[in-house]
């Protein structure tokens, strides 16, 4: 009981903590990377590497949140790639329970909570599980704090894979409890399936695969010689799945329509983590921290969150590997080595593990993420040691500890010798070796504090003390180190309106294709009820993009288009585009290759020739690298005629106004390039020094990237310029319709699920909606089925002549059938649970028998009366508290109807909100009130 | 005859003799004026069958295909009239209150209770056919909950059905409570009797549902009756019919407050504290090892009370909240009799806990009472006032004032002069009673125009009065407004269209309409 009220405390403390926090913890600041945003600020954010957070899941909870308190279920996403399937991504998490907390708190609160509950429920869980392995209460703190706080958990804190992971220990604790039971529970059986079932709502699929993996062999070392448990377990598992039907059945439909399981299992190479990096589990910050002031990753294709997966801090890690050594004849702790070989070896590619990446799904996944579970196996390692030696108040005086103190040691006088032994004179690297220096620093004291406490005989007397010693360091070598990682911001940098954004949020509704550089980063569209052509979910239709890839076929190194032609935009329904440069120009590529980075532009210079005919060019387009910082250096870019070395032009281009890899147009006042003559263009720069230097993208014969923009010869009247500022151009694509219909129509209703045209033809004639189509959408022509014709990537429908109603509706028939089977399997495990529970439940209706017999003779029954009233004004009092502390936002329903609620705006949705929470809550309230009397009565 | 008997032949003559006043839409069997949308729309769909339409195919239908047919039915056995309607409507609200009564006796209710019951329930619009089929449903579920049997399970499946094919929505909610009360048998209950009365309870839904659709498909509108049942649902959640009324929300005021818990607008809540109250009641019971014999038909008509009265959430006006009403009415004699044994037998604290609960109940009574003044206030005013009936074509033997009597004469006169049997009319204002009163067809679905409020429906509506011009278009210009808002303001493209057309005649507040010629 208490354990409960705690636990529910903890939640109320977080919840109330999330409400009063400042700031959104949310890496929106990372806009700031992109020139479109940065407002000529050139301020860096605080974790370049955090992007999807801000590109994927919160725009999508954004777009979740509208459509929900639009009384509409978000099955399709009508503003990315055509219209796509919104509810079959699995990664928005859309019924995830912690999901739901953003639906219901303002943005700020939730995205708080939702973070502080996962690590909450991760930390709660890792202690159950703990504690069911017989550790005591402080063994397990160290654990659980250690895992919930270890690199893993804490770099993809935002990512939807931690919304799975947070399961795995519960998962664990559950199957020990099945080992545990002395009679057969079905409850643990059934907690399971939920349990199964909640990791799936939590959307990520891969991290599922891997949690599977890992418990189903748990459970097969754990319950091998229970065969009916075992067998229950994978039952249990199954039944998971069911319940999740509703979320799987349209996930595995798009999933094998999508472009991305095309394209991952035909040209994707896996990704292993490279051997080098294997020293982050004991020095996380060897090459620096992307929340740092330094960072390089190990690999090209690797980057710090990958690296970072097995840290659960220093002493620990290497407490663990004594610990799964040394306790080996331990059973479990056998099993855990195992898995943290294995997981290492695979994580890393050590052959024959690598072999595993030829079976299916593990040649779909990123294999390496499975560290993590090594990790866990070498915290029980670890656990076991301080269990035994700790509780068991004994010293614990181990070669092998002294041995890694000394390597440690060893290294870190290493690392304060070097600026002796080697002389620096870059400033860069004097300032990293200083960071270093810090790091190693203070991994090692804390480390030594760590070993000192577990071997001092001294403190052998008082374990209590000992152990929040140990706590304390891991706390130390976990928290400390990752507590700004994932960045707070200000109400202003979360999705701000730059000017380009403001004029398109002017303009009337129309599809957006993005040219040359990202300007509107993917799904944030989302965030500004815009529109784009481009999808970027991670699957993608299929049909969708291979046309969208053959109609746009240029793409650049950001895999956006970069080159477009009016027929293509106009087939795609193209209303706006949005590029870096002026697209009425024409376009003259000198050197197209822009595969290397060139030297930086320091003392020497770069050249591109260029054979002059008679054009006037506007402007070149060049691709700059400024090694992620701000640098105040000056660019200058002059054209000479080769041969007589005459300038012609000269331009001058501060160093903040280069972005990283974003391309960046040199303007020029208009300048005649004559036919007969060539023309050397020169790029060097002014200002430079080891720290304030950028450097072009070019080719191997260090020529760089070059692009010149001509004024054409006929005036391009194609697209209407809307705005242009530094780096953003709007143009309008003229005559570029939704609907393509060669007579008379109306657009009546265009919702994302539905829309409704009426059509006035001379004679039969296909109409064609540029919406994706997708298994599920049907048409109806006056009311009557007609087939969509689906040789396109959109729907069409022939339509005969005359006037005409045709309506496209979108049906998600898998979701029905996946609801249906969740729905029965639900009805099931109820039933299976209350059958096979009858005997607890009458064991303690016998019990309360008594206690009511003697509440009967010994309370009058209007006293009930009574206490129920209270119980009701309390309950009253706290619905409305709720309602004025967490406003619930509806918002009335699109809808072409003309009627009461639409006269007045009045969402709907809310009634039905009100009444059945509101009764729902005031009843439990009252009944509470109720039964803590009672409580009371009988404790008396 | 044994003194039971008597009591019970009592109860039903005083049934009988009290649906003679009962009131069906604000009238009586015999006497006031016809309802124009409520009995009207019953009248002209029946009509319009006669006239070779088909359900849901020609005719945009709100009720079921059997809310409509016995009375289609009725029509062809006798010939139309007003007063066939009236009656076939009263024919389900007898049904109702014989219902009600059933379950006062299994409630074990005492006579003088019941008597009360009898006359309140009479008296006030609250059952119908489709709460009658509703309760019917509940009284067998409540039997099956008790005893799973094969035949009970066989009743239940049909009594389901039929429920559904009356009103859709009673229907669905039906359909949930039979599937939690089978949750709740399996879970306590021996599989060997609760699977085959379970098999039953299918079986009695496809012996009626097999000839139904069979039926319906014969005749080609079961596509068309799926399709608006389906809508019907949409609409109720308040996408496409005008629906939809706030939780009201007092003045911020002590005055406003004080006021605002006497007001029509807080009966709502009154039902919501009442649901809360029972709920709690059941709760206790159930805790303290007290259910009584007769709970399982307590919490049943509370849990469908509960159904019901998130139905009338998306409907607005109080109209709805009384269709809403029967359960609580009946719980609410139930807990008369519980309360009033303590107020005799009881200690001095105990009464006055009990004065006040009881009071609560009279204040809801009362307020319901005040509500429907104006209705009985009219009731006895024709019944004293009128003399006889109008004898006007189709009305039948319904005493009417003369001023509605003149305006259906006037328009009766008129359509038979200007118009051929083959012409179709259309009334831009909701006013569905005149079609049947005139005999003529309706050239679109749309006999309410009002539910036509959705763009694709208004749509629907343009293109058939565009293709099927009707003879005339007829406004009636002291008609209601649904939820205050205008046909014109409702249905704009409809009004631009019949700005189109000139007026040919005004007849007692009738607007006629006439295309103009090429």
């Amino acid at each position: 009981m208490r354990n409960n009220i705690l636990f529910f405390l903890g939640i109320f403390v977080l919840l109330c903590l999330a409400a009063f926090l400042p700031g959104h913890l949310l890496p929106a600041d990372i806009l700031q990377n992109f020139p479109s945003f940065r407002q000529g600020s050139g301020e860096m954010p605080k974790n370049s590497l955090l992007a999807d957070p801000v590109f994927q899941f919160e725009p999508w909870r954004i777009y979740m949140k509208e459509q929900f308190v639009q009384g509409m279920v978000p099955f399709i996403n009508a503003r990315s790639g055509a219209g796509s399937p919104f509810l079959a991504n699995p990664q928005t998490a859309m019924f995830y329970p912690l999901t739901l907390l953003y639906y219901l708190l303002s943005v700020k609160t939730a995205l708080y909570a939702i973070a502080f509950l996962k690590l909450y429920f991760f930390g709660i869980f890792w202690y159950l599980y703990f504690r069911s392995l017989s550790f005591s209460r402080i063994t397990s703190c160290i654990g659980a704090a250690a895992l919930t706080f270890s690199g893993f958990f804490m770099v993809w804190l935002q990512w939807p894979h931690t919304n799975v992971l947070v399961l795995f220990p519960l998962l664990l604790f559950i199957t020990e409890k099945i080992r545990l039971q002395s009679a057969f529970q079905h409850r643990w059986y059934i907690l399971l399936a939920v349990s199964y079932f909640v990791a799936i709502l939590g959307g990520h699929p891969e991290t599922l695969f891997k949690v599977i993996i890992i418990h189903s062999a748990y459970s097969m070392f754990r319950l091998w010689y229970l065969k009916r448990a075992l067998v229950m377990v994978l039952w249990s598992i199954g039944c998971g799945f069911l319940l999740g039907s509703f979320v799987l059945f349209p996930f595995f439909e798009y999933l094998l329509q999508s472009y991305t399981l095309q394209k991952r299992s035909v040209d994707e190479s896996l990704f292993y983590l490279p051997i080098k990096s294997i020293i982050s589990n004991v020095v996380p910050f060897i090459l620096g921290a992307p929340h740092l002031s330094f960072y390089k990753p190990f690999a090209p294709f690797t980057n710090f969150q990958e690296q970072i997966g097995g840290y659960i801090g220093t002493a620990l890690w290497l407490l663990g590997i004594v610990g799964l050594y040394r306790e080996r004849k331990h059973a479990l702790i056998r099993f855990w080595a195992i898995i943290a070989f294995c997981t290492y070896a695979l994580s890393y590619n050590i052959f024959p593990f690598s072999l595993l990446s030829f079976l299916p799904v593990f040649n779909v996944s990123v294999n390496q993420r499975f560290i993590f579970f090594g990790s866990v196996g070498l915290v029980i390692g670890a656990l076991f040691v301080i269990e035994k030696y700790v509780v068991a108040k004994k010293s614990c005086v181990v070669l092998p500890l002294w041995f890694l103190i000394t390597i440690l040691s060893v290294g870190t006088i290493g690392i304060y010798l070097i600026p002796f032994l080697v002389p620096l004179t870059d400033q860069k690297t004097i300032a990293f070796t200083l960071f270093l220096q810090k790091h190693l620093f203070f991994l090692f004291i804390t480390t030594l504090v760590f070993f000192l406490v577990l071997t001092n005989s001294f403190l052998a007397r008082s374990p209590q003390l000992r152990k929040i010693f140990l706590l304390s360091v891991v706390l130390l070598q976990t928290v400390f180190l990752f507590w700004n990682y994932n960045p707070v911001i200000t109400q202003e940098a979360y999705y701000p309106k730059p000017p380009f954004l403001k004029t398109l949020a002017q303009l009337p509704q129309g599809r957006i294709l993005e040219v040359g550089n990202p300007i509107l980063p993917p799904n944030s569209n989302l965030a500004y009820q815009l529109e784009t052509i481009e999808n970027d979910d991670a699957l993608e239709i299929r049909t969708v993009r291979n046309a969208f890839d053959m109609a746009f076929p240029i793409k650049n190194h950001w895999g956006n288009v970069d080159e477009i032609t009016d027929d293509a935009a106009r087939k795609f329904g193209i209303k706006y585009i949005l590029s870096d440069y002026d697209v009425t120009l024409e376009k003259l590529k000198i050197q197209p290759d822009l595969s290397k980075r060139l030297e930086p532009l320091m003392k020497n210079e770069y050249y591109l020739t260029v054979q002059g005919m008679g054009s006037i060019v506007k402007g070149i387009r060049i691709l700059p690298a400024n090694f992620n910082r701000r640098n105040t250096c000056l660019v200058v870019v002059t054209i000479t005629e080769k041969e007589t070395k005459k300038e012609v032009a000269k331009q001058h281009v501060s160093c903040l106004l280069l972005p990283d890899t974003m391309f960046y147009t040199v303007p020029f006042a208009p300048v005649l390039l004559n036919r007969e003559n060539h023309y050397q263009i020169t790029f060097s720069s002014v200002h430079t020094d080891g720290s304030n230097h950028i450097a072009l993208w070019g080719n191997e014969k260090k020529e760089p990237y070059g692009m010149l923009l001509i004024k054409p010869d006929v005036e391009n009247i194609q697209y209407t310029k809307r705005f242009v500022d530094e780096g953003v151009f709007i143009y309008e694509v003229k005559e570029s319709l939704l609907i393509n219909y060669p007579y008379t129509h109306t657009l009546l209703k265009e919702m994302p699920t539905a829309i409704t045209i009426t059509t006035q033809g001379k004679k039969d004639a296909v109409l064609e909606v540029k919406r994706a189509y997708f298994n599920g959408w049907v048409s109806f022509i006056d009311g009557i089925y007609a087939p969509i014709q689906t040789n396109g990537p959109f729907m069409a429908v022939t339509v005969p002549k005359g006037t005409h109603t045709v309506a496209f509706q979108y049906v998600p028939l898998t979701f029905f059938v996946g609801l249906g089977v969740s729905f029965l399997t639900t009805l099931g495990l109820l039933l299976a649970l209350f059958k096979h529970e009858q005997v607890i439940i009458r064991y303690g209706m016998a019990v309360w028998k008594h206690h009511a017999a003697f509440i009967v003779r010994r309370t009058r029954w209007w006293y009930h009366s009574v206490v129920l009233f209270f119980g009701f004004i309390i309950g009253v009092g706290i619905f409305m508290s709720f309602l004025t502390f967490v406003p619930l936002q509806f918002a009335p329903q699109e809808t072409s109807a003309i009627n009461w609620l639409t006269i007045h705006r009045y969402p709907k949705q809310q009634d039905y909100f009100y009444f059945f929470l509101g009764n729902g809550m005031v009843f439990l309230i009252m009944m509470s009130v109720w039964s803590i009397w009672i409580w009371t009565k009988i404790k008396k | 005859m044994d003194k039971n008997k008597k009591v019970i032949l009592f109860e039903i003559i005083l049934m009988l003799l009290l649906s003679v006043i009962t009131p069906i839409g604000g009238a009586t069997l015999f006497y006031g004026d016809i309802n124009i949308i409520d009995e009207g729309q019953y009248a002209a769909w029946a009509n319009h069958m006669l006239l070779g339409k088909y359900m849901y195919r020609d005719m945009y239908i709100t009720y079921g295909p059997l809310a409509v047919y016995p009375l289609y039915t009725l029509f062809t056995l006798f010939s139309p009239s007003a007063f066939l309607v009236r009656f076939y409507l009263l024919l389900g609200s007898i049904l109702g209150v014989g219902i009600a009564l059933r379950f006062f006796y299994k409630l074990h209710i005492p006579f003088y209770l019941r008597v009360m019951g009898i006359v309140f329930l009479s008296i006030f619009p609250v059952l119908g056919w489709r709460q009658a089929m509703g309760l019917i449903t509940i009284l067998i579920l409540s039997s099956l909950l008790t005893k799973q049997t094969v035949q009970r399970g066989l009743l239940l499946g049909i009594s389901n059905a039929v429920t559904f094919l009356i009103s859709p929505e009673i229907g669905i909610l039906l359909f949930v409570l039979t599937g939690l009360v089978f949750l709740y048998t399996l879970i306590g209950g021996e599989m060997k009797r609760v699977f085959p009365a379970l098999l039953a309870v299918l079986l009695g839904v496809f012996i009626i549902f097999l000839p139904f659709s069979l039926w319906s498909m014969r005749e080609g509108w079961f596509l068309a009756y799926v399709i608006t049942t389906i809508d019907l649902f949409m609409s109720f959640s308040g996408i496409g019919v005008p629906n939809g009324m706030n939780f009201p929300v007092p003045q911020q005021s002590t005055w406003g407050i004080i006021s605002f818990i006497f007001s029509k607008d807080f009966l709502l809540y009154y039902l919501i504290l009442f649901y809360l109250a029972t709920f709690a009641y059941l709760g206790v019971r159930f805790f303290l090892q007290q259910s009584r014999e007769e709970g399982k038909i307590v919490i049943l008509l509370a849990i469908f009370g509960v159904l019901l009265l998130s139905l009338s959430i998306s409907r607005p006006g109080i109209g709805h909240v009384f269709f809403t009403l029967s359960p609580v009415i009946i719980l609410s004699f139930y807990f008369m009799y519980v309360l009033f044994l303590p107020v005799t037998h009881g200690k001095k604290g105990e009464r006055v806990v009990v004065c006040f609960l009881l009071s609560i109940l009279l204040i809801f009574f009362l307020r319901i009472l005040f509500i429907q003044r104006i209705q009985i206030k009219e009731t006895v005013r024709n019944m004293w006032q009128s003399e006889s009936a109008s004898n006007l074509e189709r009305v039948g033997t319904i005493v009417i004032r003369d001023q509605q009597a003149k305006k259906i004469l006037a328009l009766q006169t008129f359509i038979q002069r200007h118009t051929k049997e083959s012409d179709t009319i259309f009334f831009f204002s909701d006013a569905p009673l005149f079609y049947m009163l005139t005999n003529r067809k309706n050239p679109t679905r749309f006999d309410l125009p009002y539910i036509a409020i959705t763009q694709e429906k208004r749509y629907e509506l343009y293109s058939s009065l565009d293709s099927n011009t009707p003879r005339f278009i007829i406004v009636d210009t002291n008609t209601w407004d649904v939820d205050g808002i205008s046909n014109k303001r409702r249905l704009p493209e409809i009004y631009r269209l019949i700005q189109k057309y000139h007026e040919v005649a005004f007849i007692e507040g009738f607007q006629v309409l006439e295309r103009p010629k090429k």
